[in-house]
């Protein structure tokens, strides 16, 4: 196992296959830098990891990593590294076998024996089919990272499905004259973001919905509107209430489309810059600003690194850092890696912050915490959610607003629901994630029985018992360290904070940029360019390539069925650009 | 788009081996024609198509190369997935690139994970025997090997010299079309070289 690696003077040692390592990776190499990207797991993804069943219930029962291992020993000129995991398992619980079940399994040779011998067969028998992720992610259509898949070309490798719908938990609409009742009935509904399904929604009130359409159509250019100026410090409620929206809408604006997690913490300025994001990715793809890759988010990493790896880079799973090597001038000169062996570096080394812990205080750090649940039940019905009959299924993102389930519930509940349309379970199962933050002083327990609650009552308003059909759960939480990793300050140290534990890839997009910078200081490299058009030897290649990216896959049998040709790389290219100026315009 | 009941004719086929054993050589020559000498640990190669004629068929063949991360068993699930066919490659002349033959399949039926791995199309390629001299795999072993594992087609090939390249691909194009529509496809919605839907869906600005 102790294979040794090659010394060849790296320019940039990378640790963990994270999203921001991931993207790093693939833009340095494309500069032609050399890099060797390490990932102590003998998976691709770092902290956006997708999972199936087996490798997830791996994780979720694995107990916990001691946050303290550094008996290795002290090294003049280096500084060891104590590894700290993000992770807490809060609970798990799955769907035993029945006794007619007794090993049928035996028959599949390439079925690993990982799983409890005691769960439902039909789980373990397609557990390769579940695409499980540790953090919920969504791109929006016309996002940084998706313009940067789009013109670096790595978007062939990837497939996605766009969001069908977006749902907010809404108390019932009390019609004029009608007594308010004791305790008000919630439910989910559908976000309306086109006009056409603003005329057509139901539940939303007319002069709402001439608010609502006003409101949208005018946020493009928020920021010259008098109104805005009065209220651009104030918080973010303040203003949509002074532009005479209903609690409804103001729901429907704060929770879904400025994914906000309180009503309290944002200024209108920075509530209306993240309205904006959100619109402009509008009718790019579907009726939902968002895409979602086929197999889960970890694909996207896995996109990155093979970019990488094509333009030179060298990949080594299962081997993580157990030490930074410095000169004395405080420069990074070298890691040393689990099994021993001293790496070079020259430019820089890339770390990431699961290894930095010896002064992260858990109680003092914020937090996410995360129920995944695997359902023979739709919480979200794909034929509702499509208006189609016999719908293959759908992808849904909702929102539960902070307060809907009680005081305890301080923040917003984000649950994602995705199934076999997005290859992330197999026919029949519903994969679904609810998550909330959790504040420094929260305790576990708290906000684990708040997300079992909602999770059951959910179940529960549907006429559904939650353990009648959810053959699997987990919760666990997850840190988000940023700020000083504790590490001294090197200047050639890239240390990655933690995902902030928002759905967009904005932040981790800015991160990678910021660090590539730096680390090609002075050398004016562009970030993730456009491939390059190669000189003769490779023409055919470039030729067969870019016919697939201009086409996709399905159209391009269409293609060759016609027997039609497409000539060339920059015609297609032109192709994507002149689209997306329609689109900016 | 979405037109799941129409037979896919682009097949993904995947080459697996040893590094060093000549992945990218064979496809270069099969695609390009071309072979070069000097060995480098895979650069630059991505994937590779080609179109074929298999039973009066057009078939695009997408061959998609290790890109190196073979070399310490680093390739993800990603690369794995979708495969139509699965060419495993050994250097006739090294005994320990046929000895890995049995972990590569294995690798290859856990990350993949086709509905049947007994049938799974594999094709298995012996190659370099333009250095006869110093062959230490006999064709009688490697054969004897492809028969235990369901009768996968055997091919000894020279990528520098062009020999048996084409066929052992005919082959392979053919095993993988045979594998099409075991199970039901669904398509993602969006790639990245469609066009952009129409904006009439939105209406709003």
């Amino acid at each position: 196992m102790a294979e040794h690696l090659p010394n060849d003077q790296y320019d940039v040692i990378i640790s963990s296959t994270g999203l921001v390592q991931s993207l790093l990776a693939g833009a340095l190499c494309r500069v032609e830098k050399k890099v060797l990207h390490l990932d102590m797991n003998d998976r691709y993804g770092g902290q956006q990891s997708t999972l199936n069943l087996e490798e997830f219930h791996q994780f979720i029962s694995r107990g916990q990593h001691s946050t303290d291992q550094s008996n290795h020993e002290k090294k003049e000129g280096a500084t060891s590294l104590t590894y700290q995991d993000a992770y807490k398992i809060l609970h798990f619980d799955y769907k035993k076998k029945t006794t007619t079940q007794e090993d049928t399994s035996e028959q599949n040779t390439f079925r690993r024996s990982d799983l409890p011998n005691d769960m439902d067969e039909a789980l373990v028998s397609q557990s390769r089919r579940f695409a499980i992720d540790l953090t919920s992610q969504l791109l929006f259509s016309n996002g940084e990272i998706v313009q940067l898949l789009i013109s670096s070309a790595v978007g062939r490798y990837l497939e996605f499905k766009c969001i069908d719908a977006i749902m907010v938990y809404v108390p019932e609409q009390i019609k004029k004259g009608q007594k308010p009742p004791e305790t008000l009935n919630y439910r989910f509904e559908k976000v309306p973001l086109t006009k056409g399904d603003i005329m057509k929604n139901t539940f939303v009130s007319l002069p709402e919905k001439s608010y609502l359409v006003k409101f949208i159509t005018s946020c493009m250019d928020y920021e010259s509107q008098p109104e805005f100026q009065k209220y651009q410090n104030e918080p973010f409620i303040e203003y949509l209430r002074a532009k005479n929206l209903s609690p409804l809408l103001c729901s429907f604006i704060i929770y879904a489309i400025a994914m906000l997690q309180d009503e309290k913490s944002v200024n209108a300025r920075d509530g209306m810059s993240r309205v904006k994001l959100f619109i402009s990715s509008l009718g790019r793809y579907g009726s939902t600003p968002f895409l979602y890759p086929l197999f889960g988010s970890a694909e996207l990493n896995q996109a990155f690194c093979r970019v990488a790896a094509v333009y030179g880079a060298t990949y080594v799973l299962r081997r993580g850092v157990e030490n930074v090597v410095h000169d004395v001038n405080e420069n990074v000169t070298g890691i040393e890696c689990t099994q021993g062996q001293l790496l070079k570096c020259s430019s820089g080394f890339v770390l990431d912050r699961d290894y930095c812990a010896s002064n992260v205080v858990v109680s003092e750090c914020n937090s996410i915490v995360r129920q995944v649940l695997i359902s023979d039940s739709a919480l979200f019905d794909p034929n509702q959610i499509t208006g189609k009959e016999n719908s293959l299924g759908c992808a849904v993102v909702a929102y539960i607003p902070p307060g809907s389930f009680g005081n305890d519930q301080k923040y917003c509940v984000t649950v994602m629901q995705v199934d076999q349309t997005s290859s992330c379970a197999p026919k029949g199962k519903f994969l679904i994630s609810l998550q909330i933050k959790r504040d420094q002083g929260d305790s576990d327990e708290q906000v684990l029985s708040l997300l079992k609650t909602i999770s059951t009552r959910l179940f529960e308003s549907k006429n559904i018992v939650f353990d009648d059909v959810v053959a699997y759960q987990a919760v666990y939480r997850q840190l988000i360290r940023s700020g000083n990793c504790g590490l001294p300050a090197f200047e050639n140290l890239f240390v990655c904070d933690d995902a902030d534990g928002s759905l967009d890839y904005g932040y981790l997009v800015s991160r990678a940029k910021n660090v590539f910078e730096k680390l090609t200081k002075g050398q004016d490299f562009e970030f993730l360019p456009k491939m390059p058009n190669p000189d003769g030897e490779d023409d055919q290649r470039v030729d067969e390539t870019s016919r697939l990216l201009g086409l996709g896959l399905e159209e391009q049998s269409a293609k060759l069925d016609q027997e039609e040709v497409v000539e060339s790389k920059d015609e297609t290219n032109e192709q994507i650009t002149e689209e997306q100026e329609t689109k900016q315009d | 788009m979405s037109t799941s009941s129409r037979k896919k004719v682009l097949l993904k086929v995947i080459i697996l081996g040893d590094s060093g054993v000549g992945k990218t050589s064979l496809m270069n020559q099969y695609v390009n024609k071309k072979f070069s000498n000097q060995y480098k640990a895979t650069i630059g190669a991505d994937f590779l198509t080609k179109d074929v004629m298999v039973d009066d068929r057009l078939v695009t063949m997408q061959i998609w190369d290790t890109a190196g991360q073979e070399r310490f068993q680093s390739l993800g699930v990603a690369f794995y997935r979708g495969a139509d066919s699965c060419v495993l490659v050994y250097d006739c002349t090294v005994s320990k690139t046929f000895e890995n033959m049995n972990a590569w399949r294995d690798e290859f039926l856990i990350q993949a994970g086709p509905p049947d791995p007994d049938n799974f199309p594999f094709v298995v390629i012996g190659n370099k025997i333009d250095m006869e001299p110093q062959r230490t795999v006999p064709a009688k072993r490697a054969m004897a090997w492809c028969q235990s594992k369901g009768n996968i087609p055997y091919f000894e090939t020279s990528a520098k010299e062009a020999v048996n390249v084409e066929q052992a691909f005919q082959v392979i194009a053919k095993t993988a079309l045979g594998k099409e529509d075991e199970e039901p496809f669904i398509p993602g919605e969006v790639d990245f070289g469609d066009e952009p839907k129409e904006a009439k869906s939105s209406g709003c600005c």
